[in-house]
């Protein structure tokens, strides 16, 4: 559909007070989306990190920054990340991006919302074009967000 | 079964991961000539600029080894090896026999044969000795010369200018960054340089470093016959394949240790990863050493899961990057500069608004896209590298790719121009990833690897290996 409402959701989740009203008027925010929609006429998809078995950024990171979970989770320790931009250009979807916050560049992705069961954008979808869905792969359990498009 | 890890660095780090997946009894030791843990070797720059503290330089602690019941043999260094007896020499004459051989030494710093370069005052800069060095001498340098424009160069010149140091750069080609930026995203680079106050020299060498009467440097002189005074000289003109502890062994070795696609060498049982290895390239389509960390570590996780039993398989790599000194920032990969002579072979595209700050140059040969140069804005650089991999044909939608990527665009124009859901055109949305399709259609999609570049090893038609 090509809504955005998952841009929007992912930015209010990861805001500070997590509320759209209050996170507008907050001073120094600047709404920023782990996921992008991408559109042309009829055709949307949104895109967001894959959370990969065996991830390109994870083996990019000259930090140790970007760590597999246990639980499968691809997630950044932000205050370890130099904001050096390899991962950026590892990961193969455009997936992480650099981002300023507080006048600190770090990279940022999706962190599949820590605070919640089912990540922002899927819960926030209309149409449930995105499912939030765990695949079990050998021997190791992976978690992936899967979403998609047409119409 | 004995593993025999020789280095201590992300190839080594990757493959015992990779070898406790499939193995947890085996017995794994690790050579680490410097007594410490494994470290983020490309953080010293920004840790003698005083960007990142002691503690974080670590790459894995103690644990990491201990959990996965690694014994390191700290202040040992391999120094030789007898595949016909299965082992290798430590330092100190020792024998250590192996089931199982990794060779991840990694490379060390070529110093050309300058007059003056021996002794005190001129370093180069890789490792965590040798910041200690140069951080032991900040306090008489005022002045001191980078020799190397490359990237060890540019960030230790970054890190020295930081410290308030002055600096100069003497590179002998025409550029800065010389194997990654081409003439114009040169300039910028240049330009970056000038308002940040750094000197620098382009097309010049270093031909002697002038020592006073006590031997301690008091300058460089050039090739065009200028001196440029100084009180220290860093040397990063490259590294090579620490192959010296080799020789003799009967290993093949061209410029670093010849691997296949497992990452075993021509000796029975003994692999390599990482810096020492000259390793498939997937867009040159020959073996070559690429040293760059995230090959170090893919090298090194095949390299242990073939050590422990698997089959897994290098596709072949390719270099990419991404650098930023002194408010450039620059994002690039495969064959992003094509030398004089062949350029018919390749379409180059360019996009510069130097206004906006934007510079995007992509290298197209054969309808795939082969390298690119992003400057500043490197938000979705990954893309790029992404149909690098996947080896897309980017014919319908090479201009957008320099004017305004994004990967809907990508996907409109090649959905008109190939019928939607035809199978061809599955085949390409594929390399480009599953994700992009219905769930219907994923079912299809999930039994193969999720990495792309296996995916389309699959396509042996494309990727012939
Ligand atoms: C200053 C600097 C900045 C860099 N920045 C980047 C960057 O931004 N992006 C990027 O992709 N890459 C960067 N690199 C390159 C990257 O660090 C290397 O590609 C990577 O570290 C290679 O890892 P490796 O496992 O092959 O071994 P190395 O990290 O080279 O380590 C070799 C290991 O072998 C050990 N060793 C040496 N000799 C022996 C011996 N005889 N016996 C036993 N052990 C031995 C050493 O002690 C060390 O533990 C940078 C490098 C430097 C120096
Ligand atoms: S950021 Fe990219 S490479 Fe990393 S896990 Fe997500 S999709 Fe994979
Ligand atoms: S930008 Fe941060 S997270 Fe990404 S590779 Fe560099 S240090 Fe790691």
């Amino acid at each position: 559909m090509g809504c955005r409402l998952c841009e929007v959701a992912c930015a209010v989740e990861h805001s500070k007070t997590k509320d759209p009203v209050a996170a507008f008027l907050e001073e120094d925010w600047e709404p920023f989306s782990h996921t992008v929609v991408e559109m042309i006429g009829p055709v949307s998809f949104s895109l967001s990190c894959r959370h990969c078995d065996e991830p390109y950024c994870v083996e990019a990171c000259i930090s140790g920054a970007l760590r597999v979970e246990d639980d499968g989770r691809v997630v950044i320790y932000e205050e370890v990340c130099v904001a050096c931009g390899m991962c950026v250009v590892s990961c193969p979807w455009g997936a992480i991006k650099p981002r300023k916050r507080d006048g600190v560049v770090k990279a940022a992705k999706c962190d599949l919302c820590p605070d919640r069961e089912v990540p922002a954008c899927v819960a926030a979808c209309p149409n449930r074009a995105l499912n939030f869905d765990t695949a079990l792969g050998p021997g190791l359990e992976k978690v992936e967000e899967e979403e998609i498009i047409e119409g | 079964m004995r593993y025999v890890i020789a280095g201590n660095s992300v190839a080594t780090v990757a493959a015992i991961e990779a070898i406790r997946k499939r193995d947890d009894k085996g017995e794994i030791v690790v050579i680490s000539p410097e007594p410490r843990t494994a470290y983020c070797r490309p953080l010293i720059t920004y840790h003698l600029a005083g960007q990142v503290s002691s503690d974080r330089l670590s790459y894995k602690q103690e644990s990491f080894y201990e959990a996965r019941g690694v014994r390191v043999l700290y202040n040992k260094a391999l120094e030789g090896l007898e595949p016909e007896k299965g082992r290798v020499v430590l330092t100190g004459g020792e024998k250590l026999e192996y089931d199982r051989l990794l060779l991840a030494i990694g490379a060390t710093p070529f110093i050309p044969p300058i007059e003056g370069v021996k002794g005190p005052g001129v370093h180069p800069f890789t490792s965590i000795d040798h910041m200690e060095a140069v951080e032991a001498h900040l306090k008489d340098w005022k002045e001191v010369v980078v020799v190397g424009a490359g990237m060890i160069g540019m960030k230790t010149a970054e890190a020295l200018h930081m410290r308030g140091v002055k600096v100069t750069i003497v590179e002998l080609l025409e550029k800065i960054l010389p194997i990654v930026l081409d003439d114009a995203s040169s300039a910028w680079a240049q330009e970056a340089l000038e308002k940040a106050g750094v000197d620098y020299v382009l097309g010049d060498s270093v031909v002697a470093v002038e020592r006073d009467g006590r031997g301690d440097v008091k300058g460089v002189t050039l090739k065009s016959g200028a001196f440029i005074p100084c009180q220290g000289v860093i040397v990063a003109v490259g590294v090579r394949p620490n192959v010296a502890p080799l020789e003799g062994s009967g290993i093949d070795i061209n410029k670093g240790v010849l691997v296949d696609d497992r990452m075993e060498t021509n000796l029975e049982n003994v692999f390599a990863a990482g810096d020492v290895v000259e390793a498939y390239d997937l867009i040159l389509g020959a073996k070559r050493p690429i040293q760059l960390w995230p090959l170090a570590y893919r090298q090194g996780l095949i390299a242990g899961a073939n050590m422990a039993g698997g089959k897994k398989r290098y596709v072949g790599g390719f270099p990419i990057n991404s650098v930023g000194f002194f408010d450039f920032k620059v994002a690039s990969a495969g064959l992003s500069t094509v030398e004089p002579g062949v350029e018919e072979s390749f379409e180059v595209k360019v996009f510069e608004d130097k206004e906006r700050g934007i510079y995007r140059k992509v290298v197209v040969g054969n309808n795939r896209l082969m390298g690119f140069i992003i400057l500043n804005d490197i938000c979705r650089a990954g893309v790029y590298s992404g149909l690098i991999w996947s080896r897309m044909d980017v014919s319908l939608f090479k201009d957008a790719l320099v004017e305004d990527m994004s990967m809907p665009e990508a996907c409109r124009l090649s959905a008109h121009g190939l019928e939607p859901w035809s199978f061809e055109s599955m085949r390409d949305f594929r390399r480009m990833g599953w994700s992009l399709f219905p769930r219907s259609y994923r079912k299809h999609f999930t039994a193969m690897p999720s990495r792309i570049e296996e995916v389309c090893a699959f396509e042996s038609e494309v990727c012939t290996i």
